[in-house]
C-alpha cells in the first residue's frame, strides 16, 4: 500500500508528541510523588482519598477537644487533691479541737487554723482553669462559682462536655462536690459547716465542751466532703484513662488514614522510576527512527 | 515518415505534460487538500490511410486520483473526533479545578466543622468564636471561587462556539461561491482540478465544526446538509448560523439556522455535531451538572448551619441568626407564554434539595414539574407545592395553556452565599435552657438528651418538673399548662415550650427537675456541639456532605477519564480514515521520484523518435543528391 509523505511525516510526529506526553506524565508523577495528580488520573481513588482526608479532618478535631479534656481533667485532678489535702489538715486540726481539756487560747488558735484553711479551700474551689473558666465551674460561669459564704453557687450545676466520639467533661460541678452536697438527708456546704465550727473556736464565750462537741460533727462534714471528692476524683481518673484510650485509638487511626491515603493517591516510586526510564528509552527511539527514516529519499540517489 | 515525426512529438508533448504533473505534485507534497494528479493518456487515432499504426499519444485530462467514499469516511471521523475532543479539553480543565484535595470545598468544609470542635472547648473565647465565623466566610468563598471557575469554563466554550460558527459561515459562503466558479468552468474539457481540491478542503474544515453531509451533483456542485438533513448549501445559495438562547434555559445555546429566503429554524447543539456539539456538551450539560451538584451541596450546608444556629443563643443570649446567606432559586416564564403568571419558589427543607434545576409547565388545567437531572415529572392540580425541599407558588398573574418556565434551584445557590455574622457573639454556641435537678433529690433521676426543636415565647420559662412518687410527677410552669399526675417511665421524653428532654433512673417523691433559662450563655456549647455533630450527619438529600463531595470528584474525574479515551479513540479512527483517504489522494514523494525518472526516459525516447524521422529524411534527400 503506498503512503503519502505527508501522512507518514504526521504519524510519525504524532508518534513523537504522544511518547513525550507519557514521558511528562510519569515525571509529573515522580516531581509530586503522587499517582493520582487530578481526578481523572483514578476517578474512584480521589473521592476516596476526599472521604479519608475528611475522616482525618475529624480525628484531628476530636483529637484537639479531647485534647483539651486531658489537659483539664489532670488540672482538675490536681486542684481535688489540692481540696483533700486541706480537708485532711481541718481534719487534723478539728481532730485536736475535738479534746474537751483545750483552753481559751488553744479554741482560738484552732478556729484561726480552720479559718486559714477554709480560705484557703474556698480559694481551690475557685480556681480558674487556665482557659478563662473554673475547675467547678459546672455548666459555665463567668465569675468565681463559689460565693465568699460559701453556699451560694454562681453557676448552673453539671458540667461542660467537648467530644463528639468521646465525650468528656472539662469542667466539675461546684454544687454538688461543696455548696450544696447532698448528705443522704438533705444538702450541707462544707464551707458552712466549717463556718459553724470557726464561730465557736473564735468565741471565747463559747464552753469547751460545746467547742469539742461541734468539732466531733464538723469532722463528719469533712469526711463526708473528703469521700465526695474521692468518688468525682475517681470519675476524673476513670475518664483520664478513657481519654487515653481514645487518643490512642486516634493515633492508630490516623497511622491507618496516612497508608490508607498513601495508597490510594501516592506514586509506587520504584514502578515509576521503571515506567519513567522506559518512556524515556521510547522518545529516544521514536526520535532516533524518525531523523532515520525522514532522511531516506529517492531524491537522495537521482 | 511526417507520421513518425507526428507520433514522436506527440510522446514527446506527453512525456513532457506528465513531468509537468509530477513536478506539481512534488510541489505541493505538503499542500493541505491538494490531490494529487495524474496525467490520463490515450492512444491517438488511426489516420486511415497507412494500416491500424496509430497516430501517436494525446493526454485526454489530469485527473485528481480520489476515492469519494474515502473522502467521505474521513469527513464523517472528523467531525466525531472535533466534538469528543473539544469535550475532553474541556473536562480536561474541568478536573484540573479540582484536582488539589487540600484546596477543594471539602477541604473547607472539614475546616469548619473542625472550628467548631474548637468553640466547644472554648465557648466563652471571643478568637474562637471568630475562627468559626471565619470559616464560615472561607467556606462560602470556596464555593463562589470553584463555581465562578466552573462558569468561566462555561463562557470559554461558548466564546469558542461564537468562534467556530464564524468559521462554518465563511466556509459556507465560501462553498457557494465555489459551487459557482466550479459550474462556470466545468463545461470545458478539463475539469478546474484546484478550485475541486479547494472544495474538498472546505468541506474537511466545515465537518470539524459540524456534521456536514456532501452529495455533489452531476455539474460538479455541492450541495451541503447538515446531520439532520437541513440544507446548508444548495448551488450557489447558502444559509448562515447563529448562536441563539435556548427557549428554556437562556444560559444555554442553541443555534439558529438562517436560510437563503430568511426563515430559519433552532437546532440544538447534539443535532449539529461537530466541535459545535462538544463545546455545548461540555458547557451546558457537564458543567451545569457540576455546577447543580456543588449548589446542592452548598445549600444543604448553609441551611443545615443556619437551621441549627437558629434553635441556638448567642453570648447575649439572643436566639442565634442565620450564619449563611444563599442565592435564591428563581423561576423564568419563556418569551413566549400567552399567560401572565409570575412563579415564584424558595427553599424550604435544605436537606431534601435534589442537584437539579425543574422546567414547570401548565396544560391548562395541571402543572407538571420536571426534574431535569433525571426527568421525573409530578404534576398538580394547584400552587403552591413543596417539592424536593422547594415550595413552587404562583406570585402572581394566570397561567395560560402551553405555558412553560424554567425554574433555576440548584444553580442559583452557589450565586449568593456569603457569610453573615461578624461580631463573635453572635454564634449561638448555647442552647436556651439548662436542666437543674433538684439539690436535695433523694433519687437518681438524670436528663439526658435536652435539645430544642424550635424556639418559641415561651421556650426559655421556668418550668418545674415534681416527682409525687417513683412513677407520677406533676408539671408547672408558663405554657405547660400545669398538668399532674402524669405517669413516670424511666427513659420517657418530656417536651414542653419547644424543648424535649429524655428522664431516666429512679426518682423519689419530693425529687424535682428544673428546666430553667440558660445562665451563662457566652461559656454554653452545647449547640456549638451540636453544629460539630452536623459534620458527618446525613443532610445532604440523604447523605453526608463529604461523600457528596467525594461523589462530585469521582463524577468530575470519572467523565474527564472516559471523554479521554472516547476523544482519542475518534481521534485514532478519524487518523486512520485520513490515512486511508491520503494513501489515494496524497503525493508519496518517492513514488514522483520513480515517476520523474520513468517520464525523462519516456521524454528522451520520444526525442530519439523525432531525431530517427530526421535522419530517416536527411538518408532520403542524400540519395538524391
Amino acid at each position: 500500500m503506498r503512503i503519502a509523505t505527508g501522512y507518514a511525516q504526521k504519524v510519525a510526529l504524532d508518534g513523537i508528541t504522544d511518547r513525550q506526553a507519557a514521558l511528562i506524565k510519569s515525571q509529573e508523577q515522580l516531581s509530586s510523588g503522587k499517582r493520582v495528580n487530578r481526578p481523572s488520573d483514578d476517578p474512584a481513588a480521589a473521592a476516596e482519598a476526599e472521604k479519608v482526608r475528611s475522616r482525618q479532618a475529624r480525628m484531628d478535631a476530636e483529637k484537639r477537644a479531647v485534647g483539651y479534656a486531658q489537659q483539664q481533667l489532670s488540672n482538675a485532678d490536681s486542684t481535688i487533691g489540692d481540696a483533700t489535702s486541706l480537708l485532711q489538715n481541718a481534719r487534723e486540726t478539728l481532730l485536736r479541737g475535738a479534746n474537751a481539756t483545750n483552753n481559751t487560747s488553744d479554741r482560738f488558735t484552732i478556729g484561726a487554723n480552720l479559718s486559714a484553711i477554709r480560705d484557703q479551700l474556698l480559694a481551690v474551689a475557685n480556681r480558674s482553669d487556665g482557659t478563662g473558666g473554673f475547675v467547678f465551674g459546672g455548666q459555665g460561669a463567668n465569675s468565681a462559682p463559689i460565693a465568699a459564704d460559701g453556699t451560694t453557687y454562681n453557676a448552673q450545676p453539671g458540667t461542660v462536655q467537648v467530644g463528639q466520639e468521646l465525650s468528656s467533661p472539662v469542667s466539675l460541678d461546684g454544687r454538688a462536690n461543696f455548696t450544696a452536697s447532698p448528705t443522704g438527708a438533705g444538702t450541707e456546704s462544707i464551707f458552712a459547716q466549717l463556718d459553724a465550727a470557726i464561730a465557736v473556736f473564735k468565741d471565747p464565750a463559747a464552753t469547751a465542751a460545746s467547742a469539742a462537741a461541734i468539732a466531733q460533727s464538723t469532722l463528719g462534714s469533712v469526711d463526708r466532703s473528703i469521700d465526695r471528692l474521692g468518688v468525682t476524683r475517681a470519675t476524673v481518673g476513670e475518664r483520664l484513662n478513657a481519654i487515653e484510650t481514645h487518643l490512642k485509638d486516634i493515633e492508630n487511626g490516623t497511622i491507618d488514614n496516612a497508608s490508607r491515603m498513601s495508597a490510594l493517591t501516592d506514586v509506587d516510586f520504584a514502578a515509576a522510576i521503571s515506567k519513567m526510564a522506559q518512556n524515556q528509552t521510547t522518545v529516544e527511539a521514536a526520535l532516533k527512527s524518525y531523523s532515520t527514516i525522514s532522511k531516506m529519499s529517492l531524491f537522495n540517489f537521482l | 515518415m511526417s507520421n513518425l515525426l507526428r507520433i514522436g512529438s506527440s510522446a514527446l508533448n506527453a512525456a513532457s505534460i506528465q513531468l509537468q504533473t509530477t513536478g506539481q505534485n512534488i510541489a505541493n507534497a505538503s499542500t493541505p487538500g491538494y490531490v494529487r494528479r495524474e496525467a490520463v493518456l490515450q492512444e491517438a487515432g488511426n489516420n486511415g490511410t497507412s494500416g491500424f499504426i496509430g497516430q501517436g499519444v494525446n493526454v485526454a485530462q489530469i485527473q485528481r486520483v480520489y476515492d469519494e467514499l474515502l473522502v467521505r469516511e474521513s469527513n464523517a471521523n472528523r467531525s466525531g473526533a472535533a466534538q469528543d475532543t473539544a469535550r475532553s479539553d474541556g473536562l480536561n480543565r474541568l478536573d484540573n479545578l479540582f484536582g488539589n484535595p487540600e484546596t477543594g470545598m471539602g477541604a473547607a468544609y472539614d475546616t469548619l466543622v473542625a472550628s467548631f470542635a474548637d468553640v466547644t472547648a472554648h465557648p466563652s473565647d471571643s478568637s474562637a468564636r471568630g475562627a468559626v465565623l471565619a470559616q464560615v466566610s472561607a467556606f462560602a468563598g470556596r464555593a463562589s471561587q470553584i463555581d465562578g471557575q466552573m462558569q468561566q469554563l462555561a463562557d470559554s466554550a461558548h466564546g469558542q462556539m461564537s468562534t467556530e460558527v464564524n468559521k462554518a459561515n465563511d466556509t459556507l459562503k465560501s462553498l457557494a461561491a465555489l459551487n459557482q466558479q466550479i459550474g462556470n468552468s466545468n463545461s470545458s474539457i478539463s475539469a478546474p482540478n484546484n478550485l475541486l481540491d479547494q472544495r474538498d478542503k472546505l468541506l474537511g474544515d466545515l465537518n470539524s465544526v459540524l456534521r456536514a453531509n456532501a452529495t455533489i451533483g452531476s455539474d460538479g456542485a455541492v450541495t451541503v446538509a447538515s446531520a439532520r438533513g437541513e440544507p446548508l448549501v444548495v448551488g450557489n445559495t447558502f444559509s448562515q448560523l447563529k448562536l441563539v438562547s435556548n427557549e428554556l434555559d437562556a444560559s444555554k445555546l442553541d443555534i439558529k439556522v438562517i436560510r437563503s429566503n430568511g426563515t430559519s429554524v433552532q437546532l440544538a447543539p447534539s443535532e449539529i455535531g461537530g466541535k459545535l456539539a462538544g463545546l455545548a456538551q461540555f458547557a451546558d450539560s457537564d458543567i451545569g451538572e457540576a455546577r447543580a451538584r456543588l449548589g446542592q451541596i452548598t445549600a444543604a450546608v448553609a441551611m443545615s448551619f443556619n437551621d441549627r444556629q437558629a434553635l441556638g443563643v448567642d453570648a447575649t443570649g439572643a436566639a442565634g441568626q442565620a450564619l449563611f446567606a444563599l442565592g435564591s432559586p428563581t423561576v423564568s416564564p419563556v418569551a413566549a407564554n400567552t399567560g401572565t403568571a409570575q412563579l415564584t419558589a424558595s427553599v424550604t427543607t435544605g436537606s431534601a434539595l435534589k442537584a437539579s434545576d425543574y422546567s414547570i409547565s401548565f396544560d391548562g388545567s395541571q402543572y407538571s414539574l420536571t426534574r431535569l437531572s433525571d426527568s421525573t415529572v409530578q404534576s398538580f392540580a394547584s400552587l403552591p407545592q413543596v417539592v424536593d425541599g422547594l415550595t413552587v407558588s404562583l406570585g402572581s398573574g394566570t397561567p395560560a395553556a402551553g405555558d412553560k418556565f424554567l425554574l433555576r434551584a440548584a444553580t442559583s445557590y452557589v450565586s449568593g452565599v456569603k457569610s453573615m455574622l461578624s461580631n463573635p457573639a453572635r454564634l449561638a454556641t448555647a442552647l436556651p435552657v439548662t436542666t437543674v435537678p433538684g439539690a436535695t433529690n433523694t433519687g437518681d433521676v438524670s436528663v439526658s438528651g435536652l435539645d430544642i426543636s424550635a424556639i418559641g415565647a415561651n421556650t426559655n420559662q421556668p418550668v418545674s418538673i415534681t416527682f409525687t412518687g417513683a412513677g407520677t410527677f406533676n408539671v408547672s410552669g408558663t405554657g405547660t399548662g400545669n398538668p399532674t399526675g402524669l405517669t413516670y417511665t424511666s427513659g420517657m421524653t418530656v417536651s414542653y415550650n419547644g424543648w424535649s428532654m429524655k428522664l431516666s433512673g429512679t426518682p423519689k417523691a419530693g425529687d424535682t427537675m428544673q428546666v430553667v433559662a440558660t445562665a451563662n450563655p457566652a461559656s454554653d456549647n452545647r449547640n456549638a456541639r451540636a453544629m460539630q455533630a452536623l459534620g458527618d450527619a446525613s443532610n445532604v438529600d440523604g447523605a453526608k456532605v463529604i461523600d457528596r463531595y467525594a461523589d462530585l470528584v469521582g463524577e468530575v474525574g470519572t467523565r474527564a477519564q472516559s471523554a479521554k479515551a472516547t476523544g482519542e479513540m475518534s481521534q485514532r479512527l478519524y487518523d486512520d480514515a485520513e490515512g486511508a483517504r491520503t494513501a489515494v489522494s496524497g503525493v508519496n514523494l518517492d513514488e514522483e521520484a520513480a515517476r520523474m525518472l520513468e517520464y525523462q526516459q519516456a521524454y528522451q525516447a520520444a526525442a530519439k523518435v523525432i531525431a530517427t524521422a530526421n535522419q530517416l529524411f536527411q538518408s532520403l534527400l542524400q540519395s538524391f543528391a
